[in-house]
């Protein structure tokens, strides 16, 4: 079932405002916390969530890969594939949360709110699309820009116990002079490491859409602003469910922990020139998961003749940007042969000063 | 009919006067010499091929270009000056014949030295290093040759003129154009950087450490030993360095009191 955030002073529909963590109206500039708001409006989260877990209005269509919904604001139908979780009505604009996907199994442990607002994502978009030479100039145009939207991806967050054993061979190297000539003494030894470390949510996406690699390098977010999930963190964003289960992925957090396990150990032998590990073994207690909600701004398009899709991602919450800088082939020649020319001809003029 | 006949006498006498100094300083590049082979280090096909060469270099450069072989045994000092003299006697495309604007390469096979001396602001736009330059790249060739090698002379002479007239050409044309080899490439490799540069970006990568998401504290080393097992070394002999030779160069004054710069060595 649809549900949105109105506005108890004019009605219109509120949205999660990242730089003030606030709910805002951006009809009436109304602005009040979560907890200001569920008291404003008598909603007793508990109970809400028993009526909409038994309430779904969802009709499919006929091909059977998305729902139908009905837009609360305006009666406007919503399409929704099977993962979306909140999005915007096509015709009024309005956010909706599509709450029998963020209840029940759905509903995650926490998230990490937006904290840079749509102004700030555009701002940082316009600043790397312009430094780029060489990219196409469909980027830079307004009708792209506009395309950059909110999104709360899904992501599993996993604990781990780890014991990691170590042997290796460490060498310390040391030159003495005598006349003309010189010694290299080296003294070996076999270092024997064995080290305990927990962590501590690790991340790894849980949507089939996303690329893993660029999900990974959204890293670090930070934990210390991490929230239990409320539905109202949604309103305004687009988000997702998880299409990849805690334990399909739940490799790749392993080979994380094991990586890090064998670093940390490596790291303690320390003093030598060199050190060669001979042996290795890292055991992995489960410590539990989390399923959390991760702010990401995206901007997907397609450019050129033969439609390249380019992707850009930013980290929601700390601004870092993920994406490939596209290349335009004739700009690239344009630009070689004009610095060609224009070296040879400094060069030339130089060759009268000689 | 006389009087026109009178009239057209007086132009042509007037023109006469006119060419006559030019014809006279034509007459005068032509007998000028720009080779003078006294030790017969050239064959007389290559003595007047290379006369013609330094002269279309010496035009080119509004500078004599000179070469002179010896067979006298002068040593780098007295060579210069004989040399210095040979400038202010006969050469000089411009200037006082005191400074004539003349560059002069010496060969003197007796006691193997060679010598440049140049005249006039040839000096000054060379400099030392250049002077060095130029007659280094002759001498290079003529290093061990045989008196009977004329290849080896005519093709250091040759080389001394190519060289000169590269640094002496004023020619707007000719300085663009000079080292156009290197200058392409300078261009080609700044073009591949700036491409290169524009082509790379910066891909975002992952930017978590071993400790990020380690929990606090939680590190425990239950066991660390390190167990020395033996020493092993390795004697080896220090590397020296290499070492140079050096040759002589400056400037003079010519017996008539003019400056001249020189470069002289032994091949």
């Amino acid at each position: 079932m649809p549900t949105i955030y109105k506005c108890p002073n004019c009605g219109n529909v509120m949205v999660f405002d990242g730089p003030t963590q606030k709910l805002k109206c951006e009809s009436c500039g109304t602005e009040m916390t979560i907890e200001e708001y569920r008291l404003r409006q008598g909603i007793n989260p508990e109970e809400t969530e028993k009526e909409e877990k038994t309430e779904s209005s969802a009709v499919p269509t006929a091909d059977g890969s998305m729902k139908v919904y009905h837009c609360k604001t305006c009666g406007a139908e919503l399409l929704a594939d099977e993962n979306t979780s909140a999005t915007m009505c096509a015709y009024c604009g309005n956010p909706t949360l599509i709450e029998d996907r963020l209840e029940g199994d759905f509903r995650p442990d926490v998230v990490i709110p937006f904290k840079l607002n749509r102004d700030a994502a555009v701002k940082s978009y316009k600043q790397w699309v312009s430094k780029g030479l060489l990219t196409p100039p469909v980027l830079k145009t307004h009708g792209t820009i506009e395309k950059i939207q909110g999104l709360y991806v899904p992501f599993w967050l996993y604990n781990y116990q780890a014991h990691c054993n170590m042997t290796a061979n460490a060498d310390r190297r040391r030159v003495e002079r005598h006349g003309d000539y010189e010694e290299e003494i080296t003294d070996h030894f076999r270092a024997v490491r064995q080290l305990d470390v927990e962590f501590d949510r690790i991340p790894a996406d849980g949507s089939e859409k996303m690329d893993n690699a660029s999900m990974d390098k959204m890293e670090p977010y930070d934990y210390s602003e991490i929230k239990k999930y409320e539905p109202e963190y949604m309103s305004g964003y687009y988000s997702e469910k998880f299409s990849s289960s805690m334990e399909n992925e739940a490799h790749r957090a392993k080979e994380r922990a094991t990586r890090y396990a064998e670093d940390i150990t490596k790291g303690t032998i320390e003093g030598y020139t060199s050190v060669v590990v001979t042996s290795q073994n890292v055991n992995l207690s489960d410590r539990g998961q989390e399923y959390a909600l991760m702010p990401v701004w995206v901007l997907n398009c397609m450019y050129g003749a033969d439609h390249k899709q380019f992707t850009f991602m930013m980290n929601g919450q700390t601004g870092k940007i993920v994406a490939d800088r596209p290349v335009e082939k004739s700009r690239a020649v344009v630009l070689g042969i004009a610095t060609f020319a224009a070296t040879l001809l400094v060069t030339m003029i130089g060759g009268l000063l000689l | 009919m006389m009087k026109k006949f009178v009239k057209t006498l007086l132009v042509l006498a007037a023109l006469l006067l006119v060419l006559m100094p030019v014809a006279s300083v034509k007459a005068q590049d032509t007998t000028k010499k720009y080779v003078i082979d006294d030790a017969d280090l050239l064959t007389d096909d290559e003595e007047a091929q290379l006369n013609e060469y330094l002269k279309k270099k010496s035009d080119e450069c509004k500078v004599d270009i000179v070469a002179v072989t010896s067979k006298s045994g002068y040593r780098a000092s007295d060579f210069r000056k004989y040399l210095a003299d040979i400038l202010t006697d006969k050469y000089g495309y411009t200037g006082s014949a005191a400074s004539p604007e003349a560059i002069c390469y010496g060969i003197d096979i007796s006691s193997r030295v060679d010598t440049l001396v140049t005249g006039g602001s040839t000096q000054k736009t060379l400099g030392q290093s250049k002077e060095d330059a130029i007659r280094e790249a002759a001498e290079d060739i003529i290093s061990g040759a045989e008196k009977s090698n004329h290849a080896a002379y005519y093709k250091a002479i040759k080389k001394y003129a190519d060289k000169s007239a590269d640094y002496l050409n004023r020619g707007l044309i000719h300085r663009l154009t000079r080292n156009m080899g290197i200058k392409l490439l300078i261009s080609l490799v700044v073009t591949i950087i700036v491409v290169g540069a524009a082509l790379y970006h910066t891909k975002a990568h992952m930017s978590v450490s071993d400790m990020t998401y380690a929990k606090d504290n939680s590190i425990h080393l239950t066991e660390s030993r390190d167990d020395y097992i033996n020493t092993t070394r390795v004697r080896r002999k220090k590397q020296s360095g290499g070492g140079g030779s050096s040759s002589g160069s400056g400037s003079f004054s010519g017996s008539n009191g003019g400056s001249f710069g020189s470069s002289s060595g032994n091949f």
